[in-house]
């Protein structure tokens, strides 16, 4: 069922970091590495799990690939682009316009209704109005989330808003989605259901990085690389499956 | 990030937070208000006082048996102006003194006034005929005719005191009252005045000099009068012959410079005067300004404080999905903008209102759009100063510690 994974030069690297270090300091002298000389890629097109305990660094990870956070050293490429020399503002713009996130807690804006909070990195990016509430609304379509387009956050349960909020890492069309812990906050039912979409998601193209500490979860993925104390513990390729369901454990 | 799209996401929030809003709001209300109408109050003022003076013209000038020279506004204040009598003589003097065109003499009393079988007691103006020349922007006859002045038990009576000072009985020209117990022909009806301070004014009643002559002569000395206006040559310096007339008034009253008992009054002096308590009002009025513009901002910043705090995580997420953070600054400040704005038109809005109100209540006001537009501007950019700092915080948080937040 598993094999080792060999890294094929013909597939196009979406993501790759070299040698990544990050240190917190905390102040009095201590300090944190929470990231130590980590080195992996992530092929275009391919659905990575990155699994490991709390404290291993996995979060930090998925903020440097998200051009969220700046490594302290190393190098790190996003689509051919490398991000080192780039201003804050090059790096809110690549992020913008090639990653779409999905948090644990949703992080959708209180404010505005499910159809706003999908059009909202369209408006960041200046889509033309219609443009941007037809997409939208397609987007909650695909997602069985059309009639609670109008409803707040706060009318929505933790199913039907991580859907939203996976509608709205899509609405920019980025090739690359990363999930921190997208299923933390919800029943295993609705977990399944995000998993399914996750893996539409991969079928129609989207390099796919999955954050979690529960091993079902990245299970489902073509590949999980394993993380301890801020370095790759080991990699796994995973054979895929014709249908693979939640909960089955490898 | 487009600006429109910025006012709207910062609207749709504001009202998700409507108590908060509309509290800081109010801060900005208040002081808007406050200014709006204080200032269309003072134009008000103003606008009558002009409108009073543009009858007396640069040529003309008043003297008066009181010492108000020297001690401007603080009138009221410290120790009582020195007061003194004017007699016929003084009038002969002044009318030889080169220069000097007119002179009309007024005395007044308060005299038993009877119309139909309403009785009161009002004051009474007698007065040459030329004094109605001298002010003709201010006092036009709108009925009848003015009296000439060896007319006898003939009387000329302001707007008011035509239609008002005898409760529903209107006088009509011609109609006859009694002044003093004698009874006198109305000839003449002027137009109204209609400013806060022409109330007086309005509800004068004018006799000619020789008939208050005869009627006063209980209460008048017989050769008093009580204050003279005086029109000039054209071509004559004005300053000029108001020494002239204070030379020959100091002689003939026996007093010095110093401790003269009456005062030459010329249009100068009372632009002055004018300017002294407007620019004072400007500069009170300046000063509540900048305290309540201060005020409202200190609540603005302080609300947009509290607001890039809980919004951290929402930071966050913007900037992750790509807002630079030029971008968040903005939207902090149109944010601040919005409630200073919605704040300066709110509070126009009721400092209008209670200006129009106060008109109700006799006090002129007139509301200036251009002053108005002034103040929303102004709102909205004390509410830009006081979120620029938050805002300022907002677009500096790192995007990861705003979503671990």
């Amino acid at each position: 069922m598993e094999r080792h994974y060999k890294s094929d030069e013909n597939t196009k690297k979406m993501i790759e970091l070299k040698n990544v270090c990050k240190t917190y300091i905390m102040g009095e002298g201590v300090t944190v590495n929470a990231l130590q000389g980590l080195s992996m890629h992530v092929n275009e097109g391919e659905h990575i799990s990155i699994l490991g305990p709390s404290g291993s660094g996995k979060s930090t990870l998925l903020h440097m690939m998200g051009l969220l956070d700046k490594p302290t050293s190393g190098k790190i490429c996003l689509d051919g682009h490398c991000t080192e020399e780039m201003s804050d503002d090059e790096r809110a713009y690549i992020r913008g316009k090639k990653i779409g996130f999905v948090f644990q807690t949703f992080n959708l804006i209180p404010s505005l209704t499910a159809l706003e909070n999908v059009m909202l990195p369209m408006m960041i990016y200046n889509a033309p109005r219609e443009e941007r509430e037809e997409r939208a609304m397609e987007l909650l379509t695909q997602l069985g989330m059309e009639n609670r387009a109008g409803h707040k956050p706060s009318q929505l349960s933790g199913g039907q808003r991580q859907r939203v909020a996976i509608a709205r890492a899509l609405a920019n069309d980025p090739p690359i989605i990363l999930a921190d812990e997208p299923t933390g906050n919800l029943d295993s039912k609705t977990s399944t259901e995000v998993v399914e979409i996750f893996d539409d998601l991969h079928r129609r193209g989207k390099t796919l990085i999955v954050v979690t500490h529960d091993e079902g979860i990245a299970g489902c993925a073509d590949r999980v690389i394993k993380i301890k104390d801020g370095r790759v513990l080991e990699e796994e390729r995973l054979v895929k499956r014709r249908k693979r369901t939640y909960g089955s454990k490898d | 990030m487009k600006l429109t799209d910025m006012f709207v996401y910062s609207i749709k929030y504001l009202r998700t937070q409507k108590l908060k809003s509309w509290l800081t709001i109010i801060g900005i209300v208040i002081g808007t208000a406050t200014i709006v109408s204080l200032v269309s109050i003072g134009d008000g003022i103003r606008y009558d006082i002009t409108k009073q003076l543009e009858g007396f013209g640069s040529n003309y000038m008043v003297v008066i048996p009181v010492n108000i020279e020297g001690r401007g506004i603080s009138l009221s204040i410290g120790q009582a102006p020195s007061s003194g009598k004017l007699y016929e003589k003084d009038y002969d003097k002044i009318r030889n003194i080169p220069g000097v065109k007119k002179v009309a003499r007024w005395i007044y009393s308060r005299t038993s006034l009877q119309f139909k079988d309403k009785k009161i007691t009002a004051p009474v103006y007698a007065g040459d005929t030329e004094v109605f020349d001298m002010y003709p922007e201010y006092m036009k006859i709108q009925s009848g005719r003015i009296f000439n002045n060896n007319e006898q038990r003939v009387v000329v009576l302001g707007y008011d005191a035509a239609n008002k000072l005898f409760g529903k009985d209107e006088i009509k020209v011609n109609n006859k009252m009694y002044i003093g117990g004698e009874e006198f022909r109305v000839v003449g009806i002027l137009e109204k005045m209609g400013t806060s301070l022409s109330q007086q004014d309005d509800k004068s009643i004018y006799i000619p000099l020789r008939e208050g002559r005869e009627l006063f002569k209980s209460t008048i000395g017989k050769n008093e009068i009580s204050a003279m206006i005086i029109e000039s040559e054209e071509g004559y310096d004005v300053e000029m012959i108001k020494e002239r007339i204070e030379e020959q008034l100091i002689a003939q009253h026996k007093v010095t410079a110093e401790d003269k008992d009456f005062s030459v009054i010329t249009a100068d002096y009372v632009n002055k005067i004018v300017e002294d308590i407007t620019g004072t009002l400007t500069l009170f009025l300046l000063l509540i300004s900048s305290v309540s513009a201060v005020v409202g901002g200190i609540g603005i910043s302080n609300t947009m404080f509290m607001s890039v705090l809980e919004r951290t995580r929402e930071i966050g997420v913007l900037k992750s999905i790509g807002a630079r953070s030029g971008e968040i600054l903005k939207l902090f400040v149109i944010e601040a903008v919005i409630i200073g704005m919605v704040g300066g038109i709110i509070g126009c809005g009721i400092g209008i209102g209670i200006s129009e109100i106060v008109k109700d209540f006799g006090i002129s006001s007139m509301a200036n759009p251009l002053f108005v537009i002034i103040v929303i501007v102004f709102s909205a950019l004390t509410g830009a100063v006081a979120g620029a700092i938050p805002a300022y915080n907002a677009s500096k948080i790192p995007p990861v510690e705003a979503l671990n937040y």
